[in-house]
């Protein structure tokens, strides 16, 4: 997995939960003191060895905690970048859900080594999309739900987000959209700084 | 017509045969605002610039379907592009502008947003491009400054001295200061070179850097696998010599040493003669001596034989 997922993990652990319970989640996994390099790749094994830890660590179900990752990620302001490149994928949340047809090719062009787990969308109703993630990361379906309702607020749409499976067993997040403006939501400015 | 136009080509406006100003789309009231545009003169709002004389809406239509470029007159610096079409059903002309390369700094500019461009714009798209690869960009970056870092601390942290390939002077703390700890026998030749500064001097720092070279050389050919040899700095040599503490045998290393050293080194076409000073001390084991004081023994004995003559050794431990 690239670098730039336990980088992530790091930068939530550190600024959420503090640096002495990343450093002793480190220790747990046996690499006291290690940083990640964003850009280099490592093990899939090591990434899944820090959600346990981190789990255990703060007593916490391993889904809550992806959860909570994929809400990080998008919340300025460490997930400031992260949250305006999304903002590009839509004028609107079920524009921008729409879109995440297209998230895989979009992170293909930002960072071509992360292979993201292919996501599908499947609109079911005009409010009822089903947001399909292919199982190649475990978990990975709880970030993207985690992400997907910090997206819903920072549009301003209020969202009902149910974890499912689907015939074939795989996550399926279903999103069902209850007011479309619900809030002013957030501001996005398509130019960085304006 | 004029909805249809507002949704697919935002930025667009239509002027009438006489160049007046009749209709400004959504996206363009961002940038110049209606009330004060509107029924004004196309060719006072904005400068076009390119082809050279466009004057007059003939020489517009004359252009129709091919690529202007203009700017507004009270904002010089950002550069738009047009197309003028004359709509068929009216005498009217209708512009459509865009951004071209420029479109970060007028977005900046006149706080335009996705819904200043239609759906199928691919702007959002550029800049999500250029936001996504700024970030992989400054990450890669940082990336490097940190190998940079590591690599720079690694070579302070080397014990090699880059140049002769002897040990360096951290080196040679660390091996002193474990040999002093393990209380074994041991032995510190310390060297000084003779007219080494005359060489550098007067050949060159290259021819310096040859002559010791052949220095290390000479060390290397004369001791045993495990003796330490180092470079303090400069033209400062030392060996540390593990259990060799024979006096005689110290002696016929310091003789070969000398001789070694006192061979001509040939650069180039320059003969490079040189000697050395040695000073000698050894240690049983045993005794409570500091390190500071094992160097200050050696190099006693060194300034003893330099004043003695040069290309001699002398031992500490009969110094008068």
């Amino acid at each position: 997995m690239l670098g730039v997922v336990n980088k992530a993990i790091e930068n939530f652990v550190i600024t959420v939960h503090g640096g002495a319970l990343w450093q002793q989640v480190l220790r747990s996994i046996g690499e006291p003191g290690l940083q990640f390099e964003p850009m280099l790749m490592y093990e899939d094994a090591k990434t899944y060895d820090l959600i346990t830890a981190l789990a255990q660590a703060l007593g916490k179900p391993q889904i809550d905690l992806l959860d909570d990752l994929g809400t990080f990620l998008v919340t300025p302001p460490h997930g400031g970048a992260v949250r305006r490149l999304l903002r590009f994928c839509g004028v609107s949340f079920d524009d921008f859900l729409l879109s995440l047809d297209d998230l895989n090719d979009r992170v293909d062009m930002a960072l071509p080594d992360l292979d993201l787990p292919q996501i599908t969308v499947l609109p079911q109703t005009m409010d009822r999309i089903h947001v399909r993630v292919v199982p190649k990361w475990t978990g990975f379906a709880y970030v993207l739900q985690g992400l997907l309702r910090a997206m819903a607020d920072d549009y301003g749409t209020l969202v009902f987000l149910d974890m499912r499976r689907d015939m074939l067993d795989v996550d399926c997040i279903e999103v069902i959209l209850i007011d479309h403006n619900f809030s002013s939501g957030f501001e996005f400015s398509m130019a960085e700084g304006a | 017509m004029k909805t249809l136009l507002d949704m697919i080509c935002p930025c667009h406006l239509v002027v009438n045969e006489g160049g007046n100003i009749q209709h400004l789309g959504p996206g363009l009231t961002k940038i110049i605002s209606r009330d004060a545009y509107l029924h004004e003169d196309l060719f006072s709002v904005f400068h076009l610039t390119r082809p050279a004389g466009l004057a007059t809406m003939r020489n517009v239509i004359d252009y129709t379907g091919r690529s202007i470029t203009m700017h507004l007159r009270k904002e010089p610096d950002i550069k738009l592009r047009a197309v003028a079409v004359p709509d068929p059903m009216s005498n009217n002309i209708v512009l459509n502008v865009g951004f071209g390369i420029g479109v970060q700094n007028a977005i900046r500019k006149f706080g335009l947003t996705m819904k200043d461009f239609a759906p199928t714009d691919v702007v959002p798209d550029l800049l999500y491009l250029i936001e996504a690869n700024q970030s992989a960009m400054s990450a890669s970056k940082r990336l490097t400054l940190r190998l940079q870092g590591a690599k720079a601390l690694a070579e302070e942290q080397a014990f090699t001295d880059t140049l002769t390939g002897l040990k360096n002077r951290r080196a040679f703390d660390v091996m002193l200061r474990h040999l002093h700890d393990t209380n074994e026998a041991f032995s510190v030749i310390m060297m000084d070179l003779d007219r080494f500064k005359y060489v550098n001097d007067t050949f060159g720092h290259a021819a310096g850097d040859a002559v010791l070279c052949a220095v290390a050389d000479v060390m290397r050919r004369e001791t045993r696998q495990n003796d330490i040899l180092v470079r303090l700095g400069g033209d400062e040599f030392v060996m540390i010599l593990p259990f060799l503490v024979d006096r005689m045998r110290l002696e016929q290393l310091c003789a070969k040493m000398i001789a070694g050293i006192e061979e001509p080194v040939r650069v180039e076409d320059i003969e490079c003669r040189i000697s050395s000073s040695l000073g000698v001390t050894s240690f049983f084991g045993g005794e409570r001596i500091e390190i500071s004081e094992i160097l200050e023994r050696a190099d006693k004995a060194v300034y003893v034989a330099k004043s003695s003559g040069r290309g001699c050794f002398r031992f500490y431990e009969t110094l008068r």
